[in-house]
């Protein structure tokens, strides 16, 4: 394996968190030559990775340039043909499609290469899904809260499999990035033009390029406030559009406040390089957020509900995320919301009050704060991402464990050892039992677990019938029997759809299936088999720990009658 | 391989199917507005009375040798040289589809000029940009954008699709 695309041209973001993926397929097949895709607004700033061979540049903004604004459709033309006959160029070994967008798709299709992973789309609109972890990254969303990975996690198992290496092979490391020194400088001059402090200087980005995720303004202020009196200058992050909104917190702190506003002063580049040099860098889910997390400066990243830390946690140990302890969050329906309970659970004060035990280095006691839990990052022994609680509530401790089951039922089945799923119960619940044993809820947590296997049993009567009804199709005799069992078929099928739409990510894995195996009786026998394995496993190991969490309860009870 | 044929109007160089009239330089008057496109010397220049034109002009020599591209006189001047096939490419961009009928392509007084692969290269060049642009010429909206793209085939529908796409990302 020589040659290796990457495909991921949109928002920096996400082409950052590609970065450890890179870098570690260089370490792992150190013979290869990487090729990177990207649009034309990004490509320059990976001119200075060194793992990288050759950026191949989408001209997206060019294209989009010519014809929205300039009105010039032939130079858009020239532009992308350049492009197109530049892609063909290559032959690819390996293509590896990290973006699921139209043209992210339709770009890894018409690119030569011997082997593709993702989503691609030909000349005649049709998609197609390779690897199963591509249809996991692809369908995730509509369960997220049951997702134990955090999209870098996806970014490294879609390598793994479209490299072909097993599980585990690329070795994991945290979000890095490069640049050069003449960046560096930029941001020493506007320290020092600027007379700011630079052992005692914060940074805080108000803004978000999603608007759900973005902390009210007008909050803001109370932390220059508090900040200002501990002896922290504060400096604003952003890009040139939230320039305003920066300048008017910091006008809102008051005439002598020590606030300083750097939005849109910075090319991404000067601005991981200004970071860098930031004690705590306060964000809320920004490409910022990564770039810090990137310089190793240390974070506190507050995500509203819309958000997920699980999903796109700063991918990197030792950083901090403060998150609404909320039964709705993560949550798609930050529109229909009329309340925005999750805005009002993060305080400043709180806020503030974490933000000097993280600079300070000190421990964290969760029960001083209300409404709002926060997690320490770190890589877990199975090499994801992972979020640890001072405490956590009834309900975040039964949805760690779905975690676990789910994690553990995906990568053995999409890894043929499938079988391997009970016997990994019990580690499941040694990793949880501390954080069981500590919570005064048990009964609140047996509850969940209950209501939880009612949900699967449900669900395993729902994946009989589509077995059955999948059987009786292959061996039909005549067209009545034949509809009949298309009937049961389709009701099965309904309800597997209306599984997922609740979050049950065994109704992603369907239609997920049936959209690249196609929907033959063998094939939905197959998956049905496979839906059925699983919500027995689940059962099994939900029963397990309902036994164990029900008998220390009873050892509990026993000793407090002793007392 | 270019077949060359002499006319009463000049040289015409056929390839494919496609012929390109190569006109006689001396004593012939230039429209004005028209496209230029100059295969020769510099000594030739001066005689074909382009000094002074408001047409754009492409000088193509292989030497290099040539003028410097700020020649006075000339309003608006592209020079190639060497290999640079690009170059007609880039100079064709500034055209509009509508003057592709205008284009004209003049020689030196080398009849022999046209058996060297830089110059039939040039022509082949020319030929396929000023065919696609007329083609291209329709295209003036997203909607044109997409028709065209409907009907488009092979590496021509990639590009169309990708501009698609391009013009559609978030």
């Amino acid at each position: 394996m020589k040659k290796i695309l990457i495909i991921q041209p949109y928002r920096f973001g996400d082409i950052l968190q590609v970065m450890p993926v890179v870098r570690s397929i260089r370490e792992a097949v150190p013979a290869s030559e990487i090729h990177f895709l990207t649009d034309d607004y990004f490509a320059e700033i990976l001119d200075a990775n060194p793992y990288i061979k050759k950026t191949l540049v989408f001209p997206k903004m060019k294209c989009l340039a010519d014809m929205k604004y300039r009105k010039d459709f032939l130079s858009a033309k020239a532009a992308m043909k350049d492009f197109v006959r530049e892609l063909k160029k290559e032959e690819y070994d390996r293509v590896i499609n990290l973006n699921f967008s139209k043209a992210a798709s339709r770009i890894a299709e018409i690119c030569r290469g011997a082997c593709k992973a993702g989503r691609l789309i030909d000349a005649g609109g049709r998609r197609t899904l390779n690897g199963n972890w591509a249809a996991y990254m692809l369908f995730f969303t509509a369960a997220r809260k049951n997702n134990p990975y955090n999209i870098v996690d996806m970014f490294y198992k879609v390598a793994e499999e479209g490299l072909g290496l097993g599980p585990g092979t690329l070795k994991r490391g945290g979000l890095y990035f490069f640049a050069p020194e003449g960046d560096h400088v930029a941001a020493e001059r506007f320290i020092k033009d600027n007379g700011i402090n630079p052992e005692k200087v914060v940074g805080i980005q108000a803004g978000a390029s999603k608007k759900h995720r973005m902390a009210l303004n007008e909050k803001y202020h109370l932390l220059v406030g508090e900040f200002n009196r501990a002896g922290y200058d504060v400096v604003f992050f952003g890009g040139g559009g939230e320039k305003q909104a920066a300048q008017a917190v910091i006008d809102a702190s008051g005439e002598k406040a020590r606030a300083f506003n750097s939005c849109g002063a910075f090319t991404i580049r000067q601005n991981y390089a200004m970071l860098s040099r930031m004690k705590l860098f306060i964000t809320a889910d920004t490409l910022n957020m990564h770039l810090a997390a990137a310089a190793a400066a240390p974070v506190l990243a507050i995500f509203y509900a819309e958000a997920y830390p699980y999903e796109t946690g700063p991918y990197a140990p030792g950083m901090h995320v403060a998150y609404p302890a909320m039964a709705c969050a993560p949550c798609h329906e930050a529109d229909l919301c009329a309340g925005r309970e999750c805005v009002g659970r993060i305080k400043m004060d709180e806020i503030f009050d974490a933000a000097m035990k993280i600079i300070n280095r000190e421990g964290f006691a969760m029960k001083n704060y209300s409404g709002i839990n926060i997690y320490l990052t770190g890589i877990d022994s199975c090499y994801r991402l992972e979020l640890q609680a001072g405490m956590e509530d009834a309900e975040a401790i039964v949805n760690g464990i779905y975690k676990e089951l789910y994690s553990s039922y995906w990568e053995g089945i999409f890894s043929g050892a499938i079988d391997a799923f009970s016997s990994r119960v019990e580690d499941i619940w040694e990793k949880h039992v501390e954080e069981l044993e500590n919570n005064p809820d048990k009964a609140a947590i047996l509850v969940m677990l209950k209501e939880k296997v009612s949900e699967y049993t449900r669900l395993n009567s729902m994946a009989m019938e589509g077995f059955d009804a999948a059987e009786a199709l292959q061996g039909a005799r005549d067209e009545n029997a034949k509809n009949a069992a298309l009937r049961r078929l389709s009701a099965a099928e309904a309800e597997m759809k209306k599984a997922m739409h609740h979050g049950e990510m065994l109704g992603s894995y369907y239609v997920v299936e049936c959209g690249r195996a196609g929907t033959d009786a063998a094939g939905l026998k197959k998956i049905y088999r496979n839906i059925k394995r699983a919500v027995n496993g689940f059962i099994f190991a939900l029963a397990f720990f309902m036994q164990k969490i029900h008998e220390h309860k009873l050892e509990n009870d026993e000793e407090m009658m002793i007392v | 391989m270019y077949k060359v044929s002499r006319s009463e109007k000049g040289l015409e160089v056929e390839k494919d199917g496609k012929k390109a009239l190569i006109r006689k330089a001396e004593g012939e008057k230039f429209p004005e507005g028209s496209v230029y496109v100059v295969l020769g010397s510099i000594t030739f220049f001066e005689k074909c009375h382009l000094i002074g034109k408001e047409s754009p002009v492409l000088l193509v020599e292989p030497a290099g040798e040539l003028l410097e591209p700020q020649h006075p006189g000339f309003t608006d001047i592209s020079v190639i040289s060497g290999n640079d096939t690009a170059g007609i490419g880039e100079f064709f961009q500034k055209i509009s589809p509508e003057k592709m009928d205008d284009v004209i392509i003049l020689r030196n007084r080398d009849a022999y000029m046209f058996e060297r692969a830089f110059y039939q290269e040039v022509l082949s060049v020319i030929n396929g940009l000023i065919m696609e642009r007329k083609k291209s010429g329709n295209i003036g909206s997203f909607e044109e954008l997409r028709e065209a793209a409907g009907n488009a085939s092979g590496e021509e529908k990639e590009v169309l699709e990708l501009m698609l796409l391009a013009y559609s990302a978030e």
